[in-house]
């Protein structure tokens, strides 16, 4: 079983690459620093040798400037693979070749696919791949990762490759010599690999650095190294970080100039048009809000609500009714029918019903990344964002969080600013959910039924103005910090990849429905035993079960919202497993209750008002198990965890207050 | 010397040396070092960030970034 590392500058179009040549799922963002983790897939070949290739972060230099790109140098160093495949953007080989000759320098079998080439084309770019091949000496395999084309030249060629490269660049003579030297010091390293590990250190790679220290004294080699860096910054009179970039520099405008041609160069680009309206100085953020507006009205009102409703029919008649019949033909005990029907179709059916809002609004989301759309919303919005201490990457991270906290509190490792990303990772949870979606949805069903989206778009921008307001808020207070900088690529706008796309839906929503299967499923039953048992028995009423008494318990904290029931208590409870199972408890409670009608129920409990108090209370009490991991690990800290909880739960109770009571006074 | 810098202008990066290192190195990843080209493309309204374009390559800059470069006229 061979291994082949995928390595290549951001938005290169590496991860469409990587689901054309494998068989495997990856999360796909047009833009710089969404792909974060490491992602293995099995190599589609006509053998059966289970041969793996890996993506990595995309990254522009072996020397990186964030943690999660030292991946892939510590990879390079201390992994065994076989082969580096190195994806090439055609348009922007200037750029991307500094990254190819550094991995050239690692002395392995190596291969490059030029991506983009239709495009480079179209722009006049003629590359000469035969001759940029022979100079380079490594394979160069032209595709077009969206269409496929070149795909299958690369699979069948893939694993041909057996040498390395023998390419080097010409640093000079006190470069040699710091070699020559490092040789002195690392007895057992091996000569090819040592040239490259020299130049990395020089070039002031620390994880090289830090490897090196196992093959040599630390003394001897801390000495070699001031003492050279040194003799570069005097020899030559810039840094060494600059001096091996102009050298590699120079080699490379030597390669384009013998292997490239350019033709005609067009001044205004497809993108630069849809630029100057979407990036617009007063149209950019009002542009920004009616898509974002588009995107609910999808969601609900016009596909997703009526799609969502065909589905809960089906689950309430026909399904339902099959496993009636079913557990009488078995001759189940009352006990197992009244916890396959109350429990399990209407618990877990009572969130499945929403996988078409889900999906969409996943789609929706996806096609926004994939199009290259966000990076110009992150543009947009960084001026708003920078006055509260964020960063407009932070908006990315918001924008992932309504799909999914715990996604978008994990692409805030992509922020450099140690406290911003801070910040951000704490405010992603007021970032309404899809969890939450369930719970809004039922409620504005039988509230606000002619007004569904722009109540539930409410909900959004109260939790996106909380979150502004709280890190302007906390910015200034708890996570004070200094000055930091916004530098962003953006890339070309692109048709995207319906596979991707469809790839890339398929991955969020896949981990909702497994959420269903799994862990509310288990939560089900639990809460249906819980509701099932009490003072009374099995089977006895509802309202004095267990679960029952520990709601009332608790219920009373909640009247000054509006919500004073056990019922309700006890769901709130539950959603701190996961927030979808607050639907899921309500079904349970009232299925079993013998009423079929949970929206009558509702309708008759609850107000308008309450309701909307209700809704808000969810949307921010507290981060679910999930995403409280989440920041536990993200952000190493069980104090920072522990906040996250007591300003969650502080907030969603006093806005729920002064919403409720404020709302008596006005409504009555 | 540093001039106003406005929509559609083309200048070059005359000096880096008040600029922070990790912002320098973050520059000269993206292409963006002495002698660099470039082109302003648009400035965002209340003070926010510049988008500009290098070697056909679209960056957005906040303006404190920009102001520590040293620019000079094509």
């Amino acid at each position: 079983m061979k291994t082949v590392a995928l390595i290549g500058n951001p938005n290169t179009g590496k991860t469409s690459l990587f689901n054309r040549l494998t068989a495997s799922y990856a999360y796909v963002g047009n833009w710089s620093g969404v792909t974060v983790e490491k992602k293995v897939g099995v190599i589609k070949s006509a053998q059966v040798n289970k041969d793996q290739l890996i993506d990595f972060p995309g990254v522009y230099t072996l020397n990186p400037l964030s943690s999660e790109e030292k991946i892939v140098t510590k990879f390079l160093l201390n992994e065994t693979y076989d082969q580096c495949l190195n994806v090439v953007d055609a348009t922007m080989l200037e750029k991307n070749l500094h990254l190819t000759l550094q991995i050239i320098e690692f002395n392995k079998p190596m291969a490059m696919t030029l991506t983009m080439s239709d495009v480079a084309r179209k722009q006049g770019i003629i590359i000469d791949t035969t001759k940029l091949s022979k100079k380079l000496q490594i394979p160069i395999f032209p595709v077009v990762a969206r269409t496929g084309k070149g795909c299958e030249d690369v699979i069948a060629n893939l694993l041909e490759t057996n040498i390395a490269s023998c390419y080097e660049v010409d640093y000079g003579g006190v470069v040699d010599k710091a070699v020559g030297d490092l040789k002195k010091i690392c007895v057992n390293l091996d000569t090819h690999k040592l040239r490259s590990l020299a130049i990395q250190a020089l070039d002031d790679n620390r994880e090289v650095f830090k490897y090196l220290g196992k093959y040599g004294e630390k003394a001897e080699l801390v000495n070699w190294l001031d003492y050279y860096q040194a003799q570069i910054t005097t020899t030559y009179n810039v840094s060494p970080s600059e001096y091996f970039y102009n050298c590699r520099s120079y080699a490379i405008k030597e390669l384009l100039s013998e292997c490239v041609q350019v033709v005609a160069k067009k001044v205004r680009t497809f993108t630069d048009r849809i630029d100057a309206v979407l990036t617009h100085k007063l149209l950019g953020i009002p542009l920004f809000l009616l898509c974002m507006y588009l995107i609910f009205f999808l969601t609900f009102d016009w596909l997703g609500t009526p799609l969502s409703d065909l589905l809960a029919a089906f689950l309430d008649g026909p399904v339902n009714h099959v496993a009636e019949m079913v557990l009488i033909k078995l001759g189940a005990s009352s006990f197992i029918m009244s916890l396959v029907l109350d429990g399990i179709i209407a618990g877990v059916g009572g969130i499945l019903v929403f996988i078409p809002q889900i999906f969409i609004l996943f789609f929706l989301t996806s096609l926004l990344e994939d199009s290259g759309y966000m990076a110009r919303v992150s543009y947009v919005m960084d001026r708003s964002l920078e006055k509260v201490g964020l960063n407009g990457k932070s908006f990315i991270s918001m924008i992932i969080g309504f799909g999914c906290n715990v996604p978008g509190i994990m692409v805030a490792r992509s922020i450099d600013d140690r406290k911003e990303r801070l910040l951000t990772m704490l405010l992603v949870p007021l970032m309404s959910c899809a969890a939450r979606l369930p719970v809004y949805a039922l409620f504005v069903g039988v509230f606000f039924s002619n007004h569904q989206a722009s109540v539930i778009f409410s909900m959004y921008v109260l939790g996106v103005m909380l979150a502004l307001i709280l890190a302007k808020v906390f910015s200034s207070t708890i996570v004070k910090k200094n000055g930091s900088f916004f530098i962003l690529e953006l890339p070309p706008y692109r048709m995207p990849q319906l596979l991707s796309l469809w790839r890339s839906t398929w991955g969020k929503g896949k981990g909702f429905v497994k959420r269903a299967g799994t862990f509310i499923f288990a939560g089900t039953v639990i809460i249906w035993f819980l509701l099932n048992f009490g003072s009374d028995g099995f089977g006895g009423s509802v309202n004095n079960s267990y679960f029952a008494y520990l709601g009332r318990f608790i219920a009373p904290i909640f009247k000054p919202l509006g919500f004073g029931t056990w019922e309700v208590a006890v769901a709130l409870l539950t959603g701190v497993l996961a927030k979808e199972v607050v639907v899921t408890t309500f079904n349970i409670i009232y299925h079993i209750q013998g009423n079929e009608g949970l929206v009558t129920i509702i309708q008759n409990q609850y107000t308008a008002l309450s309701a909307y108090s209700f809704m808000v209370f969810s949307l921010i009490y507290m981060p679910c198990v999930a995403t409280i991991a989440t920041i536990l690990k993200e952000t190493f800290s069980k104090k920072w965890m522990f906040f996250a909880i007591f300003y969650s739960l502080t907030l969603g109770y006093v806005l729920s207050l002064l919403i409720y009571q404020v709302g008596r006074i006005f409504i009555g | 010397m540093s001039f106003k810098l406005k929509s559609g202008c083309k200048c070059v990066v005359c000096d880096l040396s008040c600029v922070d290192k990790i912002v320098k190195l973050s520059l000269q990843e993206l292409g963006v070092k002495l002698g660099s080209e470039v082109i302003i493309k648009s400035i965002a309204p209340f003070g926010g960030p510049v988008l500009l374009s290098v070697n056909g390559q679209r960056l957005a800059l906040r303006r404190d970034t920009l102001n520590k470069i040293e620019w000079g006229q094509v």
